[in-house]
């Protein structure tokens, strides 16, 4: 009896060894990621979680409101795309393709003005960019800031020379509150509010009949 | 037993053969024939370096990283960056590194192979298992910025341990397995089983390292979770990542994997590929238990080789299979005349080039 319980301790012990010095190797030898991109992870996931969002639109000193949805949208050969619908104050819908990676800089001119919107509204064009930017690692810098009148993160994307966007969010909640870009001095801000996509809400964005053949 | 040969004996145990030969020859072939195929597509190292490549180096740079509902890091298991960082720390650039290290742990991991196999088998069926196994159509992944290479090192190098009655080395490399891939959870069974028989030789101190062999794959997982949780804030983000990956184990998973079968092919047509070797690797370990093949090593085969259609899919089945030594035993087993050994050898090496050129399309 007494030779078995040896046994067990033994084993135990040594399995506890395993752990322990897995975890050390692991910690000693990863490095832990850093607090720009673990803010940067947790707003990814706010965009993740709201389909929609409700923008206020700063843009050449006019304010104008609007939304923007994210859902898949019936595509070619009966496969399904990602993209999102962006209720512009003009009272125009853009249908904007979710591209990972792609800047708006090389948009059509003629939708330039549209995409920027797109970029700084949309919950489905802004998490890959943030998520991407936090992945990849590089030029992701978090700092002290000051947003929708109250204290802020400033997460701030350098993609190239003069193309930025910062976003600002809930120094505790990491939620996103405003959207800044900046490209090629062309700059545009987007307050932002993650709403839940009720039929009220996407009506009243004029929403509701084009998701018809929209889901998710 | 004299002094002398009491000597003898523990030299034998600590002793690693040297590489034979025609085992050197054999991985200079497969080598030769996988790189030459994937610069043959494109002139760099991008060939070897892609698809996974990508994210176990992004874990070597910046370490891990949960981004919720998004594919992540955490779904690649910590051994093969922390070998990378090694590796880069020596001066060798990201991109030639893990091939570097893969190519380098093959060799390692066939001489184990070798060397185990001669323990549980015959030397003829180690030797054409092993060449097998150097030279399998997907063994261009053994070239790649992939773990497979340093997986078999570990895989092989645990049971032979044990089998040499070196329990704590066993453990180690148990433990660093599961560290290296989820397949080496499956260690567990054939460490066991080689315990369990070794049960009455062994002292209460050995007994104890035994079981700690058999439980040490589960143990460095469960380091694994305990790291997640300390820089992550969630011991179960590696299985949070995977479902962002389309894996998701259930026990539903696998009438899920046939049910909608169909319509995956007509989505991704090299999908064929995977339900090829599924189903080759079932007859494949059918001929390993013919040959002899412990239970317990066929138990593992078949966990490493059924268990992932439990996610609902088949895809990287084949790339999975490189981890199941009995399904090389069973081809060895079932080629025992020169001329059947020969024909295999020689659709092996055409199956290779044609695996290396489809990594230009689809990931392992």
């Amino acid at each position: 009896m007494r030779r078995a319980l040896l046994s067990v301790a033994v084993a135990l012990a040594g399995a506890a060894g395993v752990t322990a010095s897995g975890w050390a190797i692991q910690a000693a030898a990863l490095p832990p990621p850093t607090p720009a991109t673990r803010i940067a992870a947790d707003a990814s996931a706010w965009f993740h979680e709201h389909r929609l969002v409700i923008d206020i639109f700063h843009v050449d000193h006019r304010r104008a409101k609007g939304a923007c949805l994210r859902a898949w949208f019936p595509g070619p050969h009966r496969r399904e795309t990602r993209g999102s619908l962006l209720a512009l104050p003009s009272g125009r819908i853009l249908r904007v393709p979710s591209r990972r990676y792609v800047w708006i800089a090389a948009a059509r001119r003629d939708s330039r003005q549209a995409r920027i919107l797109a970029l700084i509204g949309c919950s489905g064009e802004l998490a890959p960019a943030i998520a991407a930017a936090a992945q990849a690692g590089g030029r992701l810098t978090a700092e002290r800031g000051y947003a929708a009148n109250r204290p802020a993160v400033a997460l701030e994307l350098e993609h190239a020379r003069r193309e930025r966007l910062t976003l600002y969010v809930s120094p505790r909640s990491y939620q996103p509150l405003v959207a800044f870009v900046d490209l090629h001095g062309r700059k545009a801000t987007a307050r932002l509010f993650l709403a839940r996509a009720t039929p009220r809400l996407l009506n009243r964005f004029h929403l509701l009949r084009e998701t018809r053949g929209a889901h998710r | 037993m004299s002094v002398r040969s009491a000597a003898i004996t523990h030299r034998r145990l600590l002793a690693i053969a040297p590489t034979p030969r025609w085992l050197l020859g054999w991985w200079v072939v497969g080598r030769v024939v996988a790189i030459a195929t994937a610069l043959a597509i494109k002139p760099t190292v991008w060939t070897l370096d892609r698809w996974d490549g990508r994210w176990y180096r992004m874990v070597a740079r910046g370490g891990y990283l949960l981004v919720p509902g998004r594919q992540s890091d955490p779904a690649f298991f910590p051994l093969y960056p922390i070998l990378l960082r090694g590796v880069h720390a020596a001066g060798v650039g990201w991109g030639i590194a893990g091939p570097l290290l893969s190519n380098a742990a093959l060799l390692v991991g066939l001489g184990l192979f070798y060397a185990l196999t001669r323990e549980i088998f015959s030397e003829p069926l180690a030797r054409r298992s092993t060449i097998y196994l150097a030279i399998f159509p997907l063994s261009y992944v053994f070239s790649m910025t992939y773990p497979e290479s340093v997986v078999l090192v570990l895989l092989t190098a645990a049971p032979l341990a044990a089998l040499r009655r070196r329990w704590w080395i066993a453990a180690i490399c148990a433990g660093a397995a599961a560290l290296a891939r989820p397949e080496g959870l499956f260690l567990a069974f054939p460490l066991a089983d080689i315990a369990w028989r070794q049960r009455k030789s062994l002292s209460p101190v050995r007994r104890g390292a035994a079981l700690a062999a058999a439980l040490a794959p589960v143990a460095a997982i469960a380091s694994y979770s305990l790291y997640l949780a300390t820089v992550l804030h969630d011991p179960l983000a590696w299985s949070q990542a995977e479902r962002a990956w389309g894996r998701q184990f259930r026990i539903t998973g696998v009438l899920h994997a046939f049910a909608h079968l169909p319509s995956a092919v007509a989505h991704g047509p090299w999908l064929l590929r995977d339900v090829v070797c599924f189903f080759l690797y079932l007859g494949l370990l059918y001929a390993a238990r013919r040959v002899g093949t412990p239970p317990a090593w066929l138990a593992a085969g078949a966990a490493i080789v059924v268990l992932p259609i439990f996610t609902g899919a088949f895809a990287s089945v084949g790339r999975f299979g490189l981890l199941a030594p009995p399904l090389f035993w069973g081809l060895a087993g079932a080629t025992k005349s020169d001329r059947s050994e020969r024909v295999v050898r020689s659709g092996l090496l055409a199956l290779l080039v044609a695996g290396t050129v489809s990594l230009a399309y689809v990931f392992p």
